[in-house]
């Protein structure tokens, strides 16, 4: 069965195909909510929120191929939604930090840099940590983060700048579209 | 390494975090619910982590004589300050199509938005005011029942439930009850269901009137969307928007609808004074389409709409309007591809027209008095040089009889925290913000006149660290900042051109919620912390200018926050503020609603009630922990023995993990305690917390 068939499936209301569809994508809904909340059980129940959300509005769904575009969307403003709602805590800091992987495979010169910048993409405001984290994460193009963010390409391009700007990197990645 | 290996790795630790196991568990829960279709969405705000505090006392008498002084400002380290402000009167408005279109180019496919410079600073035509009532009368003094806490007094703000005595009205799982306040026989007399467009969040009582508030979907509304030649089926079918439903509720079980308003925009805020509500939401202006049978997404091929300000009174009429572009006001040098649009709604005449306002700019923190509203957002700027810098920009209105008038704006270095950042007293904004430099973080009160240009400042206070919360209270400003364990600093502003740094104190842990409690104390809401040392090595770092700040250790520490920490500050000598008696409760993980909610906190001290809902975990080795309890603690203060714990209630059944049965709010109501949960509202006798009657809500 197809993508399309199975979408339209789901439309009718078959959970089966609901599921499938869900099943295939849940681990990238939960890296991208892993990314704006930094911690296991806020992220879970982001990704429990999106496919509750989705599941219920399915039928506004007009293009069966923009399925997955869909859920994003919804993952993404449940994601902006959370971190409004605990804007007090300025920082959602990764209970983690000690522990970044990463830091394991970095010269000890070079820990600091990488660590500093982790923590920069936790503190730029959303659009633009939404924009890193479709562009650079997710490796999409900047029309389809236009497309999922439902923004112009040039807002999306200012997003991107200001967002690399700000993590004070060179801008020559931008040119990397 | 090169920034392109740096983004790989951050991309390779973004990849690294594999799906828990329990997420099957909570798709499959998911699915079960939506096809219940019960809106019964529950978040659970557990586990956020932060770190460890200074507490700042910073007074703002101005005792002093103010206007006209002769004393030089002291704005010494910050020329940056933008002051542009310009009169009611002077204010452009957009006026056509055309215009907006031009204005918004410039923002369109710009790096970012450029600093406009300093403007001549038109003088405003707004009578000087009387002193600001901060301290207006409690309304709340005499009567027998809780109100939600506030920020400034008899400026009333929406929560999840309010009372009136005699009933309790709430909203939970996307529905409004009412249910009666007779602890023993508590019933729900009155409950509504909204569609799944309609998404309630905040609640008002004001006499007979309920009015519900929520962000639901508005039609998409395009004036020309027909002269477009794009492909319409592209257009999204509706975009977010604010909608306030008003009921009569004179008789309980059978409330009627008697207004519904709408704009668009996302919710951001909302305030009561008197009878005249304030809504506040961000709506964008712009959407971009391709033209139609084009795949290429070539600038030459797209086509930007425009949209208007959208609104709705269902009294006037039955259909959404756009606003003339000749009442959309904007700010000189300061486009926003975003609209700040506002609402007043009159609830003495529900029949008299909503009044709609709308101001190109973006806002997401709201500050309101009984004069003024301040809507903060912030703003990047790019310098010809080169370098960087995120300012906050404050937009001011004036409140008069339900009109919200554009006033000015004003724009000052570092970004705020919430609308405990901000205050207005004598006639003066005070604000109070945290300032990324290169390498550095460093924080910053800056106080503006009513032309919101700056008249006096206190900058770099605790390098390194940021502000973790904040409160005015006349002539004082209490900030706690954290990284480390650190002072408390007491800034002495008394000449408020002149403001400057008093004394300090170390305390462990932070506060994020200040709540006054007298002349001479203020208890502290926030967490305990504890230094963990992960990277020890000292290089030196690059400061902004370039030089390099040989020398400067490198710090190597991360404070990791352990458990929930209460404590009360004696503040009466201003020099020494004094730690008198703190509780600490729970591990690491440990988390309350009033750490980023004010509003869930139950303070009275006429009741000598200090009651807060809380998620209680004990860490069982070093990395994971356990929820050991959900529910409202309950305290008292003795100003000679501190806190005691007279306590507890909960809505939890033993060993069962039920999100639904949190305890979110306390109120209380003649003898009792109510607490209130997705499940269920509970009463407990105040004297002793014995449960006297609950009853189940969902």
């Amino acid at each position: 069965m197809d993508f399309v068939e199975k979408v339209n499936l789901a439309k009718k209301g078959d959970d089966n195909a609901f599921y499938e569809l869900i099943n295939d994508r849940k681990a990238i809904l939960y890296k991208m909510a892993y990314a704006y909340v930094k911690n296991k059980e806020d992220a879970v129940d982001i990704v429990s929120d999106t496919i509750y959300k989705s599941y219920i509005s399915i039928r506004k769904l007009t293009e069966p191929s923009f399925f997955n575009s869909y859920v994003t969307r919804i993952l993404i403003n449940t994601s902006l939604d959370f971190i409004r709602k605990n804007k007090a805590m300025i920082s959602l800091e990764d209970k983690d930090y000690p522990l970044l992987g990463i830091l394991g495979k970095v010269e000890e010169g070079d820990k600091e840099a990488v660590l500093d910048l982790y923590k920069a993409v936790d503190k730029l405001d959303e659009k633009c940590k939404t924009t890193v984290i479709l562009k650079y994460f997710q490796d999409m193009t900047i029309v389809q983060v236009a497309e999922i963010m439902e923004l112009p390409i040039g807002t999306v391009k200012t997003y991107l700048h200001k967002a690399l700007k700000e993590l004070r990197l060179d801008l020559s990645l931008e040119a990397n579209i | 390494m090169d920034n392109n290996e740096k983004i790989k790795l951050l991309k390779e630790e973004y990849e690294s975090k594999e799906p828990p196991k329990e997420l099957d568990f909570a798709i499959e829960t998911a699915i079960k619910r939506g096809r219940k279709y019960k809106s019964n969405i529950k978040k659970k705000w557990a586990g956020l982590v932060a770190a460890a505090s200074i507490i700042f006392i910073c007074t703002l008498s101005l005792s002093g004589s103010i206007p006209g002084s002769s004393k030089k400002a002291t704005l010494t380290t910050n020329k940056s300050v933008v002051m542009d402000v310009a009169s009611t009167s002077s204010l452009p408005v957009v006026g056509t199509k055309g215009n907006l279109t031009s204005l918004l180019a410039k923002v369109q496919g710009q790096g970012s938005m450029q600093d406009g410079g300093i403007e001549d600073s038109k003088s405003m035509s707004i009578a000087p005011k009387t002193t600001q009532s901060t301290n207006t009368v409690d309304s709340n003094l005499n009567k027998n029942y809780s109100q939600t806490n506030l920020q400034v007094k008899g400026v009333d703000e929406g929560d999840i439930v309010k009372t009136d005595g005699a009933y309790i009205y709430e909203l939970s799982n996307s529905k409004l009850q009412i249910v009666t306040a007779t602890p023993t026989s508590m019933a729900i007399v009155k409950e509504v269901k909204y569609s799944d467009d309609f998404q309630p969040t905040e609640l008002y009582l004001k006499d007979n009137k309920l009015i519900v508030i929520g962000t639901n979907q508005i039609p998409f509304v395009n004036s020309d969307k027909a002269k477009q030649n794009v492909d319409s089926k592209n257009f999204p079918k509706t975009v977010l928007g604010t909608k306030a439903i008003i009921y009569d509720i004179e008789d309980k079980s059978n409330i009627k609808n008697i207004k519904e308003v709408e704009i668009g925009g996302n919710y951001t805020s909302s305030r009561l004074i008197d009878n005249e509500l304030y809504m506040v939401a961000n709506q964008n202006n712009n959407f971009y389409y391709p033209i139609i049978a084009k795949k290429d997404y070539s600038p030459d091929n797209v086509r930007i709409l425009s949209v208007q300000p959208v609104y709705k009174d269902n009294s006037k009429d039955k259909t959404y309007k756009l606003l003339d572009y000749d009442k959309i006001y904007y700010m000189p040098n300061d486009i926003e591809a975003n609209y700040i649009n506002t609402a007043s709604i009159n609830l003495n005449n529900i029949s008299e027209e909503v009044k709609i306002s709308a101001t190109l700019g973006y806002g997401n923190n709201v500050y309101v008095d009984d004069k003024n509203m301040y809507i903060a957002g912030n703003s990047y700027n790019s310098s010809k040089e080169g370098s960087y810098t995120v300012k906050t920009k404050i937009y001011k209105f004036s409140l008069g009889k339900g009109n919200v008038t554009s006033v000015g704006i004003g724009e000052v270095p570092g970004t705020i925290l919430n609308q405990f950042s901000m205050d207005e007293y004598d006639n003066y904004f005070r604000i109070a913000t945290t300032q990324v430099t290169v390498g550095d973080l460093t924080n910053n009160v800056y106080i503006l006149d009513d032309k919101l240009n700056l008249v006096g400042s206190v900058t770099k206070i605790a390098n390194g660290e940021k502000i973790y919360s904040t409160r005015f209270i006349g002539n004082k400003l209490y900030m706690v900042t954290f990284k480390n364990t650190d002072p408390l600093f007491v800034v002495d502003l008394a000449n408020v051109r002149e403001p400057k740094i008093l004394g300090e104190l170390k305390i462990p842990g932070f506060s994020n919620y200040l709540e006054p409690y007298d002349e001479n104390h203020i208890i502290g809401f926030g967490k305990d912390a504890e230094d963990q040392t992960i990277i020890s090595q000292n290089t030196i770092t690059q400061s902004s200018d370039g030089n390099s700040a040989a020398g400067n250790p490198v710090d190597s520490t991360i404070s990791m926050s352990k458990g929930f920490k209460m404590a009360l500050f004696d503040i009466s000598d201003v020099t020494k503020p004094i730690l008198e008696f703190s509780v600490s409760l729970g591990d690491h993980g440990t988390y309350s609603e009033i750490l980023n909610n004010h509003k869930a906190l139950l303070f009275s001290k006429e009741k000598n009630i200090i009651a807060f809902p809380i998620t209680i975990m004990e860490t069982k080795d070093n990395y994971s922990s356990k929820e050991v309890f959900q529910g409202a603690y309950v305290y008292s203060l003795d100003l000679n023995k501190g806190f005691n714990l007279r306590g507890t209630i909960t809505h939890k059944a033993d060993g069962i993990k039920d999100y639904s049965a949190d305890i979110q709010r306390i109120l209380y109501i003649k003898d009792d305690l109510y607490t209130l949960s997705n499940s269920y509202i509970k009463a407990n006798s105040i004297m002793d917390l014995t449960e006297v009657g609950k009853v189940k809500i969902n």
